[in-house]
């Protein structure tokens, strides 16, 4: 019987979605966007690090598609590459979140006592203390390859994750059909797995979209700063930090407005998908 | 009450204790200490380099030196800036008033607009208000500052040329609080988009939250105003949770000033910070750090207060 409802609930929740227009078209552009920055550099073969001694600070014309920079670098190549970096970060570090919050979380809810409030208790300091300075801070100290930012933003973000669980699971694990559960004497970790989660896991589907978009916007925050990924290397942070220089903001449009362009449509797109999947979640929440 | 706010001042301790001893470790992990700095400049004898290592206490262990400089902070002496030479409170104490500038700037204009929008999202649904405070909240949620930011430089500041894009006074014959307004205008616009969707999220929620309650039931019931209705009975309520909403955007007011603060050379924490650590000034980065985690603490500490005097249930739990 409860399969057969969270089946029906399921298919009910993915004709929702389908109606939401906007919801769809963010989905298809976030999914061509992706082919694009993983087929492109093959197909094309596209060098974001490449130097064309003989056109620098070219705008665009036929052979550089967006012009270069003041390196001859193909800004089409940067814009590309640097694409797939950027959403490699925001996809990597939401996943790390998720596998550190969500048994944290699950664990503080099902447990209660001693386990749940160290963990509500730390995830408390870390929501308190601003992500920017801590990582601006980690970053001076151990570098800033890809790995080691991934890593951060996604061990700093573990808390909205945890806390959602959190709240989920709570309201869970008193209800009729848990406590039936129990009262059979199913072991803990069967309770956890086949009873609670899947019935708490349909909100992290929408914070997942709009985890994966903050993360986006941190890791290009920090390029932009210089904390980030380190050129020559592309992300869409460090493209536009060139219009920090007045002559690039000013006379070369082309080296920082598609960079910039593509982060902002791809972080819209993905908050689209999210209100979609919120909306199709729970037709009553659509005008919270 | 007492009870209370000693309660709440000893739960902050552990939390100040943790993030100092996170951040000092940080730091003195990283590579490139200021001696090496000051050696790369030229040769030195290794009798100047101990006194050098000396002079900045890196001769003594770690945990050694994280009392040391915690006893040292405790008393208001946080260390010399190897950068500047100067005292690293002085480097500080100038750049609070800045950043305090822009924070509270920010923070009062979004909610000065974001509690009437919010207010009327909530009141009239499907109306220009409400679409408003959806997109207020989409934008604020999608919008990367420091792009928006240099759009708006390249827009006002070179374009059309109306707005100043550096700095919080004009180098030349500046001064005075209209010339302050003017440089105010780019940096919180950014920061007050990032801060409005949130606040008139939270307005809105919160608002049909208590719409709904009995009590605001009876009080139309009673023929009261729709005005004295909305002001007396249901903003009242609500505002509780809208009050714990500005304390989760503190971390954001420091963090998001930070870059904003980069864009627009504002003269404030975050560009210290960030030249703090491109030349590895440890003593700086420690005290623009401890003093954000006490600020973020104490805000905390007294928007719980106002919470608990707000809500007696809170207090006795």
């Amino acid at each position: 019987m409860k399969t057969q409802t969270g089946q029906k609930k399921k298919s009910e929740a993915f004709r929702n979605f389908k109606k939401h227009k906007m919801a769809m078209i963010g989905l298809t552009i976030i999914t061509l966007e992706i082919l694009c920055v993983l087929i492109l550099p093959l197909l094309l073969h596209l060098d974001p690090v490449a130097i064309d001694r003989t056109a620098f600070n070219q705008a665009p014309g036929q052979v550089h598609l967006l012009g270069t920079d003041e390196v001859g670098r193909d800004m089409f190549a940067r814009v590309v590459c640097g694409g797939q970096v950027s959403i490699l970060i925001g996809f990597a570090a939401t996943a790390i979140s998720v596998l550190v919050g969500l048994p944290l979380g699950l664990v503080a809810a099902y447990y209660r006592g001693r386990a749940e409030s160290l963990i509500m208790r730390t995830a408390d300091i870390f929501m308190s203390f601003p992500a920017m300075v801590l990582i601006l801070v980690v970053v001076a100290v151990f570098g800033s390859e890809i790995p080691i930012i991934i890593f951060l933003i996604g061990i700093l973000n573990w808390p909205a994750i945890a806390k959602l669980i959190y709240g989920n699971v709570l309201s869970l694990r008193g209800r009729e059909f848990v406590e039936a559960e129990r009262a059979i004497g199913s072991s803990d970790l069967k309770i956890i797995f086949k009873t609670i989660l899947p019935n708490a896991i349909a909100p992290l589907w929408v914070a997942l979209a709009f985890r994966i978009s903050s993360a986006m916007i941190t890791e290009s925050a920090l390029s932009f700063l210089g904390a980030g990924v380190q050129p020559p290397q592309a992300s869409w942070g460090n493209i536009i930090q060139a219009a920090t220089s007045l002559a690039v903001l000013t006379k070369r449009w082309w080296i920082w407005i598609p960079a910039g362009v593509c982060l902002v449509v791809t972080i819209v797109c993905i908050n689209f998908v999210g209100e979609g999947i919120r909306d199709a979640l729970d037709p009553k929440m659509k005008r919270l | 009450m007492a009870r209370y706010i000693a309660k709440r001042l000893l739960q902050a301790i552990p939390a100040f204790l943790i993030i100092t001893v996170i951040v000092f470790l940080l730091s003195n992990a990283a590579p490139g200490s200021p001696i090496d700095l000051i050696k790369s400049a030229g040769d030195i004898t290794p009798e100047a380099e101990h006194a050098l290592m000396v002079q900045y206490g890196l001769d003594k262990p770690v945990v050694v030196r994280y009392f040391i400089w915690l006893g040292n902070m405790l008393s208001g002496d946080m260390g010399i800036s190897s950068r500047t030479q100067q005292p690293v409170w002085s480097l500080i104490s100038e750049r609070i008033g800045p950043t305090l500038v822009l924070s509270l700037y920010s923070l009062l204009v979004s909610l000065l607009i974001a509690i009437p929008v919010g207010v009327m999202a909530a009141l009239k649904p499907y109306s220009i208000w409400d679409n408003i405070s959806s997109v207020a909240s989409f934008v604020g949620a999608a919008a990367p500052n420091f792009f928006v930011a240099l759009v708006l430089v390249y827009v006002f500041s070179i374009k059309l040329g109306v707005l100043p894009s550096m700095g919080m006074y004009a180098a030349s014959g500046g001064g005075g609080i209209g010339d302050l307004a003017r440089h105010l205008v780019l940096p919180g616009f950014v920061m007050v988009i990032q801060l409005l969707g949130t606040f008139v999220k939270q307005t809105r929620g919160s608002m049909l939250e208590v719409m709904n309650e009995e009590y605001v039931k009876t009080a139309r019931a009673k023929g009261l105003s729709e005005l004295r209705v909305t002001v007396k009975h249901i903003l009242r309520n609500a505002w509780i949770p809208i009050v714990s909403c500005i304390a989760t955007t503190v971390p954001l007011l420091v963090g998001g000033a930070t870059v904003t603060e980069q864009v627009f050379g504002w003269p404030g924490m975050g560009t210290l910070l960030i030249q703090s650590i491109s030349q590895r000034d440890y003593n700086t980065i420690m005290g623009i750090t401890v003093l954000i985690s006490i600020a973020v603490l104490v805000v905390n500490l007294l928007l719980d207060l106002v919470y608990a005097f707000l809500d007696p249930k809170i207090r006795f739990d």
